[in-house]
């Protein structure tokens, strides 16, 4: 099997089952804020991107489904890593959800 | 006299009593509707505490600070490699006070009245408080290295707190003859950024390389082992070779003594003379905390974990260098991480908000050479008894260049990131 098709398998497996998350509709978006704090020590709020990834702004549903490739592994950075697995899926999808609105209402900082 | 205008000036006499009474300044008491925060301490610790209690806007905060700009500790050593200007790691508290409405005091603490919760300024005035957080950092036991002290210092910088010290030790190595000799003598456990004095050498190692290539570096440790201790001497070996010895604790014995006349380090059985010496002396916790207080026999401040309130004084809450931090190191990151469970903790405590489990993380990035960056982090959690380390990670020994230089990348971006959370 070649990359590219473990990749396509892969990405499908991950957006078929954030999709039965709902698109995370139900997130708490009190503890998403709470978790963003940890993303906020090195990406930055506001959106620029120097060095690191720009984290907000995502669907909800990508940015889980990117923090699960951290966790299994699939996506290879070895703090993402340690941070995607210190999160459940509901803390998941809290936490995708408030940098999707984040983005959407501007962040006063 | 109208009456509006009497009542007015009974009111202010009426203040002026009160305040007499209670040794403080009128406008802290009277008329505080919101709970109140003073956070003494404007570092990686303390600006992020100030920050994330006001964003919740339900508490007056009040951050307490002595310098007008600062320089992070972090990156510093950049500055001494030729990296980055001292000017870009300076910041300033405008955007703090001004996005989430911290009032930034430029002032020093000089007591706490735990009793009564005040905090006394230098300036004469004082701040009444609900919670008070400590976040002053690290100071020296100079006496711990006999002829060392704040006058030593001017000769034989330590650059272990930014500004000043840094540039002074910059100059000195760019002023040194090529063939010279710098030593470096890092502090014992425990100290601020474990790996920083090992950073140090491979920055001064690389500005020596293309500047003064005959030069060497002696590291005269009292330790037998440090952090990325593999890592740091394989860079060495590729980027530096021959350049930079480290002699651990079991061979020096530990420095003993300095001589700044003579510029020499006297060692259990040695003197070594030196054209710099660069002294790390060991540390504690800043003088405020141990005066209010807060520190043990140690020189630490013990904490819980879960809220980092003092184990010591009521309502006090200490983050970040000055901890007894359980399994976390003493780093800027790990600071910016306990000030958001604390922020947390208070809110939850002062507004009636939802509190969170408390979680805990670090990563520490060093730079070795150009674009070749190495990395150690863990996660934590609150336990009974400490901050607890759940799992870790570190760069390994032979990785490629390419995840090298990714790693110094990521470096550049955590400390854009981390300096507009603390900054921004």
């Amino acid at each position: 099997m070649t990359k590219y098709t473990m990749c396509c398998i892969c990405l499908f497996v991950c957006a078929t089952a954030a999709t039965k998350a709902g698109a995370c509709e139900d997130a708490d978006l009190a503890l998403g804020e709470y978790l963003a704090a940890e993303c906020t020590g090195c990406h930055q709020i506001k959106g620029q991107a120097q060095g690191m990834p720009r984290i907000t702004g995502w669907p909800a549903i990508a940015m889980v489904g990117a923090l699960r490739q951290y966790k299994s592994g699939f996506r290879d950075n070895r703090a993402m890593r340690s941070v995607a697995q210190s999160l459940n899926e509901e803390e998941m999808c809290a936490v995708a959800k408030y940098f999707e609105q984040v983005a959407k209402r501007g962040e006063k900082r | 006299m109208t009456e509006g205008v009497s009542r007015r000036l009974a009111l202010k006499s009426l203040g002026a009593t009160v305040a007499l009474a209670a040794g403080v300044a009128p406008f802290t008491v009277l008329g505080a509707k919101k709970p109140r925060v003073v956070v003494v301490g404007g570092g990686a610790g303390g600006a992020t505490v100030a920050r994330y209690v006001a964003k919740s806007g339900q508490v007056d905060v009040t951050l307490v600070e002595a310098n007008e700009h600062y320089t992070t500790c972090f990156f510093s050593n950049l500055y001494l490699g030729g990296f980055r200007s001292l000017e870009s790691i300076t910041h300033s508290y405008d955007k703090l006070a001004a996005a989430v409405g911290v009032r930034v005091v430029t002032d020093i603490a000089t007591a706490v009245d735990a009793d009564k919760r005040i905090v006394r300024l230098m300036s004469g005035g004082a701040l009444a408080y609900d919670r008070l957080v400590l976040a002053p950092g690290i100071d020296f036991k100079y006496e711990a290295i006999e002829g060392y002290g704040p006058a030593a210092e001017q000769v034989m910088p330590h650059a272990y707190r930014a500004g000043a010290q840094s540039a002074l030790l910059r100059r000195q190595i760019v002023d040194m003859k090529d063939g010279g000799l710098v030593v470096i003598v890092p502090p014992p456990n425990p100290f601020r950024c474990p790996p920083g004095p090992y950073e140090r050498a491979s920055m001064i190692a690389h500005y020596l390389k293309y500047h003064k290539p005959k030069s060497k570096i002696l590291i005269l440790d009292s330790k037998d082992k440090h952090s990325k201790q593999a890592l740091f001497q394989e860079a060495w070996e590729r980027f530096y070779p021959g350049m930079i010895e480290w002699l651990p604790g079991e061979l020096t014995g530990g420095v003993k003594a300095v001589d700044v006349t003579n510029m020499a380090v006297v060692t259990e059985d040695e003197t070594h003379r030196a054209d710099v010496v660069n002294v790390i002396p060991p540390q504690q916790a800043g003088w405020i905390a141990r005066s209010a207080g807060a520190a043990a026999q140690s020189g630490w401040c013990p904490v819980q974990a879960h809220n980092l309130a003092s184990k010591l004084l009521p309502d006090v809450h200490v983050v970040g260098d000055s901890i007894i931090p359980g399994d976390m190191p003493k780093s800027a990151f790990a600071a910016n991480s306990q000030a958001k469970v604390c922020a947390n903790a208070i809110v939850a405590d002062l507004a009636d908000k939802q509190a969170f489990r408390p979680r805990f993380r670090n990563t520490c990035w060093s730079l070795v050479a150009t674009g070749h960056g190495i990395k150690v982090g863990a996660s934590y959690e609150a336990t009974e008894e400490k901050i607890a380390k759940t799992s870790g990670f570190i760069s390994q020994t032979g990785e490629d260049d390419t995840t090298r230089a990714a790693t110094a990348n990521e470096a550049n971006g955590w400390y854009a990131g981390i300096t507009a959370d603390l900054f921004g």
